[in-house]
C-alpha cells in the first residue's frame, strides 16, 4: 500500500470498521511512514476527544410510557370516531339527495336544501334609495311616496289576483256541484227505466199462454 | 447466565410479557441516552427525548418483524425522534449547565474536563445532520459501516465518506479552537 492508498483508509482505520487484511497491510506502513502516522495519530486524537464527552444519566419512566401510550391510544381513538361520524353524515346526505331528490347547496352563506320545483316568485325590481346629505327633503319624500304607491299597487294586484282567483273557484265549485246533480239525475232515471223495463218483460211473460 | 437476546425479548414482549419490555428499556435506555445527545447536543432534552424513544417503540412494539436487526430498528426510531424533536424546537447547540458529577478530581481539573466537553460537543453539533448520524453510530455505537448503511437507507460508501468527512471536519474545528494533538500536548 502507497501513502495514498492508506490515508483513503484512515478513518476506517480509526474508526474500526477495516477488514483484517488490509488493517494489517494499513499497520505495516504507518510503522514506517511519518507523514501516514502523523495523519493517523489526528484522527486517533480526534476520537479520543469525542470518548471524554459523556452522555447524562437517563432512567426512563416505564410506567409513564404505559400512561402515555393508554392516552395516546384514546386520543386516536376519538379522532377516528370523529371521522366516523362525519363520514356516516355525508353518507346519509348522499342517500337522503339521491333517494328523496333533495338539493343541497351552498348560498349567500346558508345551507339550503330544496326539494321540488321553487314556487314562482314575481320579479321585483329592487328600489335603490340613496340617502345623501346634498338631495333636498323633497326629493326623498318625492322616492318615499312612490315607493308607498308601487308597494300600494302591488298589494291592490294581489288583491285583485287573489279575488280572481276565489270568483273562479267558486264558479268550479259551482260547475261541479251542477255535474253532480245531473249525474244523480241521469242516475235515477236510468234505475226507473231499467225498472219499467223489468216491469215490461215479467208482464208479458204472465200473460203468455 | 447468559442475558437473554434483544430478539428473545421482543418475542416475549410481544407475547404478553411486560417485564421483557422493561428488560429492553434498561439495556437500551443509555446508549439511546448517548445517541440522542451526541445528535442534539443538548443535554437536558435527552431524558424527554429517551421518554418519547421508548413511547414509540412501545406502540410500534406489535408490528415490529424480528430480521436480526432490533438495534437498527431502535436506532432509526431514536434518528426519528431527535429530527421531528430539532424540527419543533429549532434546536440550536447551547452548553450543557447540568450540574457535574463529583469525581475526585480537582474544581480546576473539572472546570478544564467540562470545558473541553462542551466544546467537542458543540464542535459535533456543528456538523450536518447526515454526518452527525454516521459519526454516532459508528464511534459512539460500534455499528457496523453496513448496518448503518442500511438504517439510514444509503450505500456502504456513502455512508464511509461522510464517517471520514466527519472526522476530518470535526480535526479541522478542533485545531482552529486550539485542541489540536500538538496544543494539547505542548
Amino acid at each position: 500500500m502507497n501513502c495514498n492508498d492508506v490515508q483513503n483508509l484512515l478513518p476506517e482505520y480509526v474508526g474500526g470498521g477495516l477488514p483484517e487484511p488490509e488493517r494489517q497491510q494499513a499497520g505495516q506502513h504507518l510503522a514506517i511512514c511519518s507523514h501516514c502516522r502523523e495523519e493517523h495519530d489526528s484522527l486517533r486524537h480526534v476520537c479520543d476527544l469525542l470518548a471524554g464527552t459523556p452522555a447524562p444519566e437517563v432512567r426512563v419512566d416505564v410506567p409513564a410510557v404505559y400512561r402515555m401510550a393508554a392516552q395516546r391510544a384514546r386520543r386516536r381513538l376519538r379522532w377516528w370516531r370523529r371521522v366516523a361520524i362525519a363520514a356516516a353524515a355525508a353518507a346519509l346526505l348522499l342517500f337522503s339527495s339521491i333517494v328523496a331528490g333533495l338539493h343541497i347547496r351552498f348560498e349567500r352563506h346558508q345551507l339550503v336544501v330544496q326539494w321540488g320545483e321553487p314556487p314562482e316568485t314575481p320579479s321585483v325590481q329592487p328600489v335603490v334609495v340613496h340617502a345623501s346629505s346634498e338631495k333636498s327633503t323633497a326629493a326623498l319624500e318625492e322616492k318615499l311616496r312612490d315607493l308607498n304607491d308601487l308597494l300600494l299597487g302591488l298589494a291592490a294586484d294581489l288583491e285583485a289576483r287573489d279575488f280572481r282567483q276565489q270568483e273562479e273557484l267558486g264558479r268550479l265549485r259551482s260547475e261541479f256541484s251542477r255535474l253532480r246533480s245531473e249525474t244523480i239525475r241521469q242516475l235515477v232515471a236510468a234505475e226507473r227505466a231499467e225498472d219499467a223495463l223489468l216491469d215490461r218483460l215479467l208482464n208479458e211473460k204472465g200473460t203468455k199462454p | 447466565m447468559l442475558s437473554p437476546h434483544d430478539a428473545e425479548l421482543m418475542r416475549r414482549w410481544q407475547a404478553g410479557e411486560d417485564r421483557a419490555f422493561e428488560t429492553l428499556v434498561r439495556r437500551w435506555q443509555q446508549p439511546m441516552a448517548r445517541f440522542l445527545h451526541r445528535l442534539t447536543g443538548r443535554a437536558a432534552l435527552v431524558p424527554d427525548l429517551c421518554q418519547e424513544v421508548f413511547l414509540r417503540v412501545y406502540q410500534a412494539g406489535g408490528s415490529y418483524r424480528e430480521s436480526g436487526n432490533f438495534a437498527g430498528w431502535l436506532y432509526r426510531i431514536a434518528l426519528n425522534v431527535a429530527r421531528d424533536g430539532s424540527r419543533r424546537r429549532q434546536l440550536t447547540f447551547l452548553a450543557d449547565d447540568a450540574e457535574p458529577e463529583w469525581t475526585g478530581e480537582t474544581a480546576d481539573a473539572t472546570c478544564v474536563r467540562r470545558e473541553l466537553a462542551d466544546v467537542v460537543a458543540r464542535a459535533v453539533a456543528e456538523l450536518p445532520e447526515p454526518m452527525r448520524v454516521v459519526l454516532t453510530l459508528r464511534h459512539d455505537e460500534g455499528l457496523s459501516f453496513e448496518d448503518i448503511a442500511r438504517l439510514i437507507s444509503a450505500p456502504a460508501s456513502t455512508v464511509k465518506s461522510r464517517f471520514a468527512a466527519a472526522l476530518s471536519r470535526l480535526r479541522q474545528r478542533l485545531g482552529r479552537l486550539g485542541l489540536g494533538p500538538e496544543e494539547m500536548t505542548a
